[in-house]
């Protein structure tokens, strides 16, 4: 290729010298071939008039005597001269005493005649005569033909030889040892130690000055070339322990489009997913965290958020782990934007399934009692405070029955504290199985005290009352316990309902104690409304 | 008289202090030619015209071909020496047709001649004391 182009150069060279040269012969031949021919006229005319001159003295003599011989003498002798095509004397009063010319002349016209004026030998203003000759115009044009011709020839040999010396010059000088440079150029690899030799004869020339800048070049690829490879080795080891982290640390990392699809996941988050994340790089849009998230909506507000406050948001969310299970995790989101257009969510997860498990596990103890599984006290409270709360929205009612197990203490002495446990394990789970909705309660206070909560805003006097006959029947009924006894027993159930019988879960409380008192006193196995408090009052 | 004051000027001096003299120009007293213009002499003797204004054939004498007249007279007419007289006439003379004057020895051979010929012309450097020619122009030296 680059040889290519270095011929194609000198080819060019050659072409524009010779078209240069050939312009030039043209032009140039053509002017000296004009000037050559008119200075060969030139010269015949010149030649002419000093024939004249040379004649002069006679011819005056002949035409002052008026002698025809004389006279023809002298034009005799002029036209032995090969220029001369014809010659006349004329006498003073312009009649023609001789003339002579060459045969072959006559149809030639010629181009200039040279008057020559006799005057008198004695007397120089006395004209007596002129002289009248004519070149033979034939063999001047064809001497100046011919000597224009040989000149215009030298001219363009000339030309030529320069030319083509010029071509050979540059040939041997300039294009060779480029085209060899170019040559020796290709076969180089970029980037190895290999340099151009400089031939001696270049040492202190442009070819040699090139040879030279294209050997800095080289060194200075090569030195490009080794930084290059270092760094690139630098950058390797670099990425190859992000690779490491990336594959091996314990979060789950995962990398998202602005669109929401998977770009990267690391082996820990396909773990902790169940499943094999690259598949989602090909599906569209959300698909990947509407499958993965239990609540996408939550991780899609913690990216919006993110977005928003320019930082990292931190929340614990939901995970589906594949064969039906799910799992906790803590992400930490990060999205890159350049303004509003989000170009990268980053998303680390931390496994924390177990802990969740233990809060919850932690949570439940808490609110719930050992033995029988049902809401303490505490939660109990709670659950009736909210309960109040809601309906004091809604504007229904509530209704809390507190329900104490008659003679309980004497199962407890006589039979022991298991049997007194197993009583009361039973008697909470006929009241679970009275609860009818999640929205009421089933709870232990304490001892053999045991509370009921009905949230239903259609409950009325009658249906609340049904719920305790029910109860009481329940707990009325024969009992087997694991040793082999079987025990009777009864409860009392004091009822107070929101709003008649009070608007705080004490008071409530302190209501359905009251009645449950009363019911006590009065022969036990029953149930009483609060005070003033009926439901269907109102 | 004047003749020996003469050479013995050319002796004292060694100098023609006699061809410094006017030279007259003849022709026969019969002639009827009463004066010529020094062109019209000139055109005679350098062959130019060979007949008088009335006609008459010229017959025209030289002096001795390198006197010291003829010298003078050429001067005189033509403003050239005698070698270029000579060479002018060498010219002519080859063609046959145009001959030169005719050279006589001395004053008294022209007048003799012109006395005799009346289509005669002549030049002396004496004045002619007779009638038997007429002097048509005097060649004053200056």
């Amino acid at each position: 290729m680059a040889m290519l182009t270095i011929s194609r150069l000198q080819t060019r060279f050659v072409l524009l010298l010779h078209i240069g040269a050939l312009l030039f012969s043209l032009l140039a031949g053509a002017i000296a071939y004009q000037l050559a021919f008119q200075r060969a006229l030139a010269q015949s005319e010149e030649a002419i008039e000093r024939l004249c001159l040379t004649v002069k003295t006679t011819a005056a003599i002949a035409a002052y005597v008026d002698n025809r011989d004389v006279a023809k003498d002298v034009v005799t002798g002029l036209l032995n001269n090969e220029i001369v095509q014809s010659a006349r004397i004329e006498s003073s009063s312009g009649g023609t005493m001789i003339e002579q010319r060459k045969p072959e002349g006559e149809a030639i016209g010629a181009a200039f005649a040279v008057r020559c004026p006799l005057y008198s030998p004695f007397d120089a203003r006395e004209q007596v005569g002129n002289l009248i000759i004519k070149p033979n115009q034939r063999l001047i044009t064809g001497n100046a033909r011919t000597e224009a011709t040989i000149q215009v020839v030298i001219l363009v040999a000339q030309v030529a030889l320069t030319s083509l010396l010029s071509m050979v010059l540059v040939s041997v000088l300039l294009s060779r040892p480029i085209g060899q440079l170019a040559a020796s150029l290709r076969g180089l690899t970029p980037g190895s130690s290999q340099r151009l030799p400089v031939p001696p004869r270049h040492r202190r020339d442009e070819i040699g000055v090139l040879i030279r800048s294209s050997n800095e070049l080289l060194e200075a690829t090569e030195s490009a070339f080794r930084e290059e490879r270092r760094l690139r080795a630098e950058m390797e080891e670099m990425e190859r322990q992000y690779r490491r982290i990336f594959d091996t640390t314990s979060a789950g990392i995962l990398v998202l489009n602005g669109d929401g699809r998977l770009i990267n996941a690391n082996p820990t988050l396909m773990k902790m997913i169940g499943r094999d994340a690259h598949a989602y790089r090909a599906s569209d849009g959300l698909a990947f965290l509407n499958e993965v998230f239990v609540h996408p909506e939550q991780a899609l507000e913690l990216v919006r958020r993110s977005l928003e406050q320019r930082r990292v948001v931190a929340q614990d969310l939901e995970l589906h782990q594949g064969g039906g299970n799910t799992g906790w995790v803590h992400g930490l989101i990060s999205v890159h934007a350049v303004g509003e257009q989000i170009e990268l969510i980053e998303a680390v997860l931390y496994d924390i399934t177990d802990r969740k498990r233990k809060e919850s596990e932690v949570r439940h103890l808490a609110e719930h009692d050992v033995l029988t599984g049902l809401k303490n006290r505490h939660s109990s409270e709670r659950f009736i405070e909210n309960a109040l709360r809601e309906a004091a929205q809604n504007g229904s009612s509530v209704a809390v029955m507190l329900i104490d197990l008659d003679s309980f203490k004497p199962v407890n002495d006589m039979l022991g504290h298991a049997a007194g446990d197993e009583v009361l394990v039973a008697v909470a789970a006929q009241l679970r199985g009275i609860v009818r909705s999640s929205s009421d309660l089933a709870g232990r206070l304490g001892g053999d005290e045991f509370v009921l909560v009905v949230c239903d805003p259609t409950v009325d006097v009658a249906g609340i009352s049904r719920v305790a006959e029910q109860l009481l029947h329940l707990i009325g009924q024969p009992l087997s316990l694991a040793n082999g006894s079987t025990v009777a027993l009864g409860a009392s159930i004091g009822i107070a309902c929101y709003p008649a019988a009070g608007a705080t879960c004490a008071e409530l409380i302190r209501a359905a104690d009251a009645a449950m008192y009363r019911v006590k006193c009065s022969g036990k196995n029953g149930f009483a409304f609060a005070e003033g408090a009926a439901l269907a009052d109102h | 008289m004047m003749r020996s004051l003469c050479v013995l000027a050319l002796i004292l001096t060694a100098m023609p202090v006699c061809a410094r003299g006017d030279i007259f120009v003849i022709v026969n007293a019969a002639n009827p030619v009463a004066a010529l213009s020094q062109k019209e002499v000139l055109d005679i003797y350098m062959g130019r015209k060979r007949a008088f204004p009335s006609g008459e054939y010229v017959l025209s004498f030289d002096q001795a071909r390198d006197g010291v007249v003829r010298e003078q007279f050429y001067r005189m007419l033509t403003g050239m020496s005698l070698s270029q007289v000579n060479g002018y006439w060498s010219r002519l003379m080859f063609t046959g047709q145009l001959l030169p004057p005719q050279p006589l020895p001395d004053d008294s051979a022209v007048l003799d001649v012109v006395r005799r010929n009346t289509g005669a012309i002549g030049y002396v450097e004496t004045p002619p004391s007779d009638n038997s020619v007429t002097v048509i122009l005097v060649l004053k030296q200056g």
